[in-house]
């Protein structure tokens, strides 16, 4: 049975003009199957972000992968050419970002911003595209969609934003969703609902999550896999519950000593 | 699949838009009221400069008077009543569009700014016509690509205009264009002496083709390039660098990465994402520039020849005759300011935050 | 860089081989020989600025004279070398008097706040919406041209400036600590401005000196081009190229070219000093 997501060895290095080159990522190894909820997490800067980034190409400017293989449903994707990856973003792999409102294009009515991406990757009239934009917000639990559709990011909750955001990553039913810390910038009670609303959704799907936080709570919450990563490497994965008891990697013993479980 | 359990996603805020346009409102009549402010401040200003040259009597006399003709003179000239009067005079002649009248060939200032505006503002327009032309897609592609050909070529173009005197730039261009290549005319202005087309909008370059002219168009655009090139090299400077530092940030924010990772094909982006919220800044210093070349292209007209209002200044000047200066001088200050103030108007109309 | 300079005041020995790299960049260099030309150019002049030669009228670049001869007769070389003198001291004492008013008004903006911020404001917006050379021109018609009135010019156009860079740099810290300890001290506002407030816009008020003194030498220039500031017969690179401006178009060039040639160097160089300066900060910073 193959695995939804596999990513082998891989090597990321960021040059830039002015200073040596980084090495955010220095032999990454993750799987994640199909219908499984997979979390990352580790200390700002051990390339948790950059991993999801890397998945999507979407690496900074001088970012390369250098080694290993990104492999999805057993196809090389990282070595793909331009367009069939445009058929990947959006369709078969999304993603939701941390800042809920500065994701949002800031002067396009967001009803529009969930229904363009429904257009553009199916290719269906602006009609139907708002239609079906329509029906996502209602399911994910927004009273009114009507009006919330015409109105701009800055005139909403970052709960309500959020929302949006998500209906934007799942409108055209993508296999895996990844998430990077989509619920830090929220309040406590917004985030579980968030993150109920996250489970409920793939489920309906049949889609796996990649969900990178810093956050272990979080992530025992809604991750049945987890990963711990430290400089660039995973140093731990396995069950949730299994490494969260009883950790095995002094870096992962670390972790759980400094937060509240 | 309805949800009812989510609480807290009812609607937080009832959007008012009674509200927010009288919000709009308001700040409209704010910036209104500012923009009075400033134009009595810059009447006042002027004002004082008349008063303080002295010259409206002296101009007047000339040396040979007696003591008596001066008061007289004085008498008739109202100088003799308090400031304060003297200046709601000045303002209500200014309203009624007096702007004096020169010493020299005895007409009303304003009769003569306004033959001479249409062609500096002709002038202007091409020059910003161009500066756009060059600046904004090189600093867009400067913005994509840094250290790449378009930002390097950019820097070095802007330091170069930043560096050279508009005034000997100019006449470089005649001494390479017009001494040794031949390629554009002597520079004596608009057409040289050749009769300009029937009056429509004072433009030669729009008249000619309205009367479906076209020799004679194509004759205005060889009389208006060198001098329209110079001042577009000297005022481009500020257009690329805005329209590489806008792009630039909107390139690095959230929402462009986070429409390419769903997906959406990057014409779209550039137009639908990048180009309206990069635009602002970039309308905001091209019609700054464009209020600024009105009083700011005195040194490239003088160079060419140009019959707009900058050489009328600087001839009038020549002959002391100060209330050509001064009109010209309120002139340009008055439409620059109301440039800024319209711009202020378009930014808040254009953006949805801002009406907040 | 500042603290370069005072520390070879100082004899520091290590900040000396310091200096020594810095001279290796480009426009560190480019800048210090122009500097040295701008100091010493009276002594390499070769001859008289002012000493007319009629036989000798509009002679072409030789090896007599390597600038050529202007309609005078007198040797363009060295009046480009005299001039600078004259454009850089205006440009600097205009800078200088203007900066340090601007400086001083927008820090009491900056720090005293409510009306006294709002007039200045108001006073900035209204100056600054005069273009440069159409306000210098209305100064001239009300006060007569010359040096002297064109340093006052170059310094009523440089406060607008300074005020509203100095004030929005130093505006975050009104509110800060320092000053609510100062007060508390006992000392008064004024001195609170100055000894403690604008030292920290130091760096801000120098890069902004030295990108007003370039934009001083092309108002100069400009102003002169048109008739207005220093008197024939002083060098002045505007005024020359006025001189040389109706002989262009017959073909000779020399007179105009050189003192142009001259400011596009000296602007060019300043500005590429301070762009140095920037790199520095960006590269010090990450």
């Amino acid at each position: 049975m193959k695995k939804l997501l596999e990513i082998n060895r891989v090597h990321v290095e960021i040059k830039s003009i002015n200073k040596r080159s980084v090495h955010p990522l220095k032999g990454v190894d993750l799987q994640v199957g199909h219908e499984e909820t997979v979390g990352l997490v580790g200390e700002s800067g051990c390339g948790k972000s950059m991993i999801l980034r890397t998945i999507l190409r979407m690496l900074p400017h001088g970012g390369y992968q250098t080694k290993g293989k990104i492999l999805l449903n057993g196809d090389r994707i990282d070595k793909a050419g331009d367009k069939y990856f445009e058929t990947i973003r959006g369709r078969k792999i999304s993603m939701v970002f941390q800042d809920p409102v500065s994701a949002l294009s800031p002067l396009m009515r967001v009803g529009e911003q969930i229904s363009d991406i429904y257009r553009y990757n199916v290719h269906s009239t602006k009609v139907e595209a708002w239609d079906l934009a329509l029906n996502l917000l209602e399911a994910l639990g927004i009273v009114n969609p009507k009006k919330v559709a015409y109105r701009y990011p800055h005139q909403m909750s970052g709960g309500m934003a959020q929302r949006i955001n998500i209906a934007m990553a799942l409108v055209c039913e993508p296999q895996l969703l990844l998430a990077d810390e989509p619920t830090t910038g929220l309040d406590v009670t917004t985030q579980m609902q968030v993150l109920e609303l996250l489970r409920d959704q793939l489920t309906r799907l049949r889609a796996s999550l990649l969900f990178v936080s810093h956050d272990l709570r979080v992530v025992k919450k809604i991750c049945t896999k987890v990963g711990v990563m430290y400089e660039g490497k995973i140093v731990e994965f396995g069950k949730s519950n299994e490494v969260f008891s009883s950790p095995s990697h002094p870096y992962t013993q670390r972790l759980l000593e400094g937060a509240t479980l | 699949m309805k949800l009812q359990n989510y609480s807290g996603s009812e609607d937080p805020q009832q959007i008012n838009k009674y509200a927010i346009f009288s919000r709009l409102m308001r700040y409209f009549i704010k910036r209104l009221g500012i923009l009075f402010i400033v134009l009595i401040a810059v009447s006042m200003l002027t004002f004082s400069v008349t008063r303080i040259a002295g010259t409206p009597l002296y101009a007047a006399i000339g040396v040979y008077s007696t003591k008596e003709m001066i008061e007289e003179r004085k008498e008739q000239m109202g100088l003799n009543k308090p400031l304060w009067e003297q200046y709601t005079n000045y303002l209500i002649g200014l309203a009624n569009g007096n702007l004096g009248s020169s010493r020299r060939t005895f007409a009303p200032v304003k009769d003569e700014i306004g033959d001479r505006l249409p062609a500096t503002a002709e002038l202007v327009i091409f020059a910003v016509g161009l500066s756009t032309l060059w600046a904004v897609p090189l600093g867009a592609i400067a913005a994509f690509k840094p250290h790449g050909w378009a930002d390097r070529l950019g820097s070095i173009l802007s330091q170069f205009g930043v560096s050279v005197p508009s005034f000997w730039l100019g006449l470089i261009f005649i001494y390479i264009f017009y001494y040794i290549l031949g390629v554009f005319p002597a520079p004596f202005g608009r057409l040289g002496g050749a009769d300009p087309p029937s009056f429509v909008t004072g433009l030669y370059s729009i008249d000619a083709l309205i009367n479906g002219n076209l020799t004679l168009f194509l004759e205005t655009l060889k009389y208006i390039a060198m001098p329209a090139i110079t001042l577009s090299f000297t005022s481009s400077p500020p257009i690329f660098s805005v329209t590489r530092s806008a792009v630039s940030n909107v390139l690095g924010s959230q929402f462009v990465e986070a429409a390419r990772s769903y997906g959406i094909p990057s014409r779209v982006i550039i137009f639908r994402h990048i180009a309206p919220n990069a635009a602002p800044p970039i309308i905001n210093i091209v019609a700054m520039t464009f209020g600024y070349l009105i009083g700011g292209a005195v040194l490239v007209e003088v160079v060419f020849s140009w019959p707009g209002i900058g050489t009328y200044a600087v001839q009038a000047m020549d002959f002391s005759d100060y209330d050509p200066v001064l009109g010209v001088v309120l002139l340009s200050a008055t439409i620059y300011v109301v440039i800024y103030f319209l711009v202020d108007i378009l930014q808040v109309l254009l953006d949805p935050r801002l009406r907040e | 860089m500042i603290k370069i300079i005072i520390s070879i005041l100082l004899k520091n020995h290590k900040n000396l081989q310091k200096m020594i790299n810095q001279l290796r960049r480009p426009p560190v260099f480019v800048f210090l020989i122009m500097l040295f030309i701008v100091v010493f150019g009276p002594l390499l002049a070769p001859y008289d600025p002012i000493e007319p030669k009629p036989m000798n009228t509009l002679a072409a670049p030789s090896w007599d004279h390597w600038f050529g001869t202007d309609n005078y007769g007198f040797d363009i070389l060295s009046r480009v070398l005299y001039a600078a003198q004259i454009d850089f001291s205006l440009a600097l004492v205009g800078v200088l008097i203007g900066g340090g008013i601007g400086s001083l008004l927008g820090a009491s903006a900056a720090y005293r706040g409510g009306i006294t911020d709002f007039f200045l404001l108001r006073f900035v917006e209204v100056v600054q919406s005069f273009p440069v050379l159409l306000f210098a021109l209305a100064l001239f018609a009300a006060i007569g041209g010359g040096s002297r009135n064109m340093v006052l010019a170059i310094a009523i156009v440089n406060i607008p400036l300074y005020l509203r860079i100095i004030r929005s740099s130093l505006l975050p810290l009104r509110t800060a600590e320092f000053v609510d300890a100062a007060r508390c001290a006992g000392l008064n506002g004024f001195i609170i401005v100055i000894k403690h407030f604008i030292p920290n816009a130091k760096g801000q008020i120098f890069s902004l000196f030295v990108l007003s003194c370039a934009y001083a030498i092309q108002i100069i220039a400009g102003l002169s081009f048109i008739g207005l500031g220093v008197e024939p017969p002083h060098p002045e690179w505007g005024s020359m190229i006025n001189a040389g401006a109706g002989y262009i178009m017959l073909g000779v060039w020399w007179p105009s070219i050189f003192p142009g040639l001259a400011i596009v160097i000296s602007v060019y160089a300043i500005n590429g000093l301070s762009r140095q300066q920037m790199t520095d900060q960006i590269r010090s910073s990450v």
